[in-house]
């Protein structure tokens, strides 16, 4: 699925769209505004991150979220406002090739998501004030981030980007998860890693792809299904030692998930 | 490739600096010779990388991704140095705290790094990018190096200051420069504009050891006198 499937009658738009100002102008310097994008996301996915991690009982643990998120809720707001403005100003230069591309929309749709979840849910949550309309928005938000995983799913060429976003979620509880269930989850993770490896290369043969399709789609869920079960129980321990509750902590992780998704979505419009 | 070269940029300058010529032949077997089979057509293990369907596109992303846990954690280490993030809580504990995160993306980082180096050696060794994102590694580790011998000798001092003294917030500063040059040559690397056999300075021929490559060095002035 791309925007020219969604919205056809665009398309004169959308190659209009290079002529206006400033759009040439950043064209002609467009790595100099590729970088300022890419320090605006990791500026945004550090900060948001160390929050996220600091309610799964990672990172600052001696201070209180509140203060952890307090101590960096500026640089989110900067880093969500300076993605934005570099990332319209670039896609307007490069409008075309982003039109035709699933990887984009997948990246404009999760950029939406952590958009909302950044501005409207992360804060009542880390400062433990959740408003009425706090779970309407993180609704709102999952909701978007899904259908932003579904783009790149469904994207053919670009869907094995979505490996990204299962290895970051996978090493996320790799470091969530304490003690021997550490070593039973990362070898759990190892060996449907290699059982990957060894049927996209020694089972079936390079020129069966429905074959490897199939594998990896399997073994994929399976790695899903293993990392999200972890994280369930390991939760589980975090409410019972007064951490935050499930929603919260499901919060967490989609808000450095979402992310992920979209500097994924972002790396794999060059690829395919 | 060097056959593609138009007649009046072939190459000027051929003669390279003797370490130069056997860094480049260890790169030239790396890519070319290692693991290749007995065949004719058969890849080595560098071409078979990067001609892979997907794993080469997976590890530039995956690549890119563990820059953000890395450089994302390390410019709210350096803000917090400089008095700008995080100053109710010491450095102490952010050290302590971070580091790790900071350390296990750098790992991610640097296992992807080699691994995206290895598919195109000859590239990145020709590449005034990549061989200025190497100085400004260097020089990050000597940021680091003077950090822990010089300032944090002193650092309960200024371990809870919201606004630590200058020298500390100078070495956040420069930490901050220097990975953000580094971030930014790495971006550059994917771009062309001083690519060995196009006409370019003496200067940049020679940066870039030019002369050895396969393109070999096209000096600016003998195409345009």
């Amino acid at each position: 699925m791309t925007l020219s499937d969604l919205f056809p009658a665009l398309q004169p738009f959308v190659a209009h769209l290079v002529k206006v100002w400033p759009a040439y102008h950043i064209k002609a310097n467009f790595a100099i505004w590729e970088v300022f994008h890419i320090v605006s996301i990791l500026t945004l996915g550090g900060a948001s991150a160390l929050v996220s991690l600091r309610m799964l009982g990672i990172g600052l643990v001696e201070r209180p979220i509140e203060e952890t998120y307090r101590g960096v809720s500026r640089l989110i707001a900067i880093g969500v406002v300076l993605t934005t403005i570099s990332g319209l100003l670039i896609g307007m230069a490069n409008a075309e090739r982003l039109y035709d591309s699933a990887a984009f929309l997948a990246k404009f749709i999760a950029l939406i998501g952590g958009i909302v979840l950044s501005f409207k849910v992360l804060g009542p949550v880390a400062l433990g004030t959740p408003r009425s309309d706090t779970r309407l928005w993180a609704g709102l938000g999952l909701g978007l981030w899904a259908l932003s995983v579904l783009v790149l799913a469904t994207g053919g060429l670009v869907t094995p980007g979505l490996l990204h976003v299962l290895s970051a979620g996978s090493l996320i509880v790799l470091v969530v998860v304490q003690g021997r269930a550490r070593w039973l989850y990362g070898a759990g993770c190892l060996v449907i890693l290699g059982s990957m490896v060894l049927a996209t290369h020694l089972v079936f043969k390079p020129e069966d792809m429905a074959s490897i399709d199939m594998a990896n789609l399997a073994l994929s869920g399976l790695w899903f299904l293993w990392v999200v079960g972890f994280a369930v129980v390991r939760g589980r321990t975090i409410i019972r030692d007064g951490g935050p509750d499930r929603f919260a902590q499901t919060i967490a992780y989609a808000q450095i998930l979402v992310w992920v998704t979209a500097a994924a979505g972002g790396r794999w419009i060059a690829f395919a | 490739m060097g056959s593609s070269i138009a007649p009046h940029h072939r190459p000027l300058l051929n003669s390279g600096r003797g370490a130069s010529r056997v860094i480049r032949s260890f790169l030239v077997w790396l890519q070319t010779s290692l693991g290749k089979g007995p065949e004719e057509y058969d890849p080595s293990w560098s071409e078979a990388l990067l001609g892979s369907l997907n794993f080469w596109g997976l590890l530039e992303g995956t690549h890119l991704i563990s820059l953000m846990l890395f450089a994302g954690v390390m410019l709210v280490i350096d803000l917090r140095l400089m008095g700008v993030a995080l100053r109710t809580i010491p450095n102490s504990i952010i050290t302590r705290r971070l580091l790790p995160l900071v350390l296990g993306g750098f790992a991610i980082m640097v296992i992807t790094g080699v691994a995206l180096f290895f598919a195109k050696p000859l590239d990145y060794y020709h590449n005034i990018w990549f061989r200025l994102k190497l100085g400004f590694l260097v020089l990050a580790g000597l940021n680091i190096l003077w950090f822990h011998l010089v300032l944090h000798r002193h650092q309960d001092q200024w371990d809870a200051l919201e606004r630590p003294p200058t020298a500390v917030r100078l070495s956040g500063l420069a930490s901050l420069t220097v990975w953000l040059l580094v971030i930014i040559m790495g971006r550059f690397i994917a771009y062309n504009w001083y690519e060995c056999g196009k006409p370019q300075t003496a200067f940049i021929n020679q940066v870039q050891s030019c002369a050895t490559s396969e393109q070999g060095a096209v000096l600016i002035e003998a195409v345009h006198p």
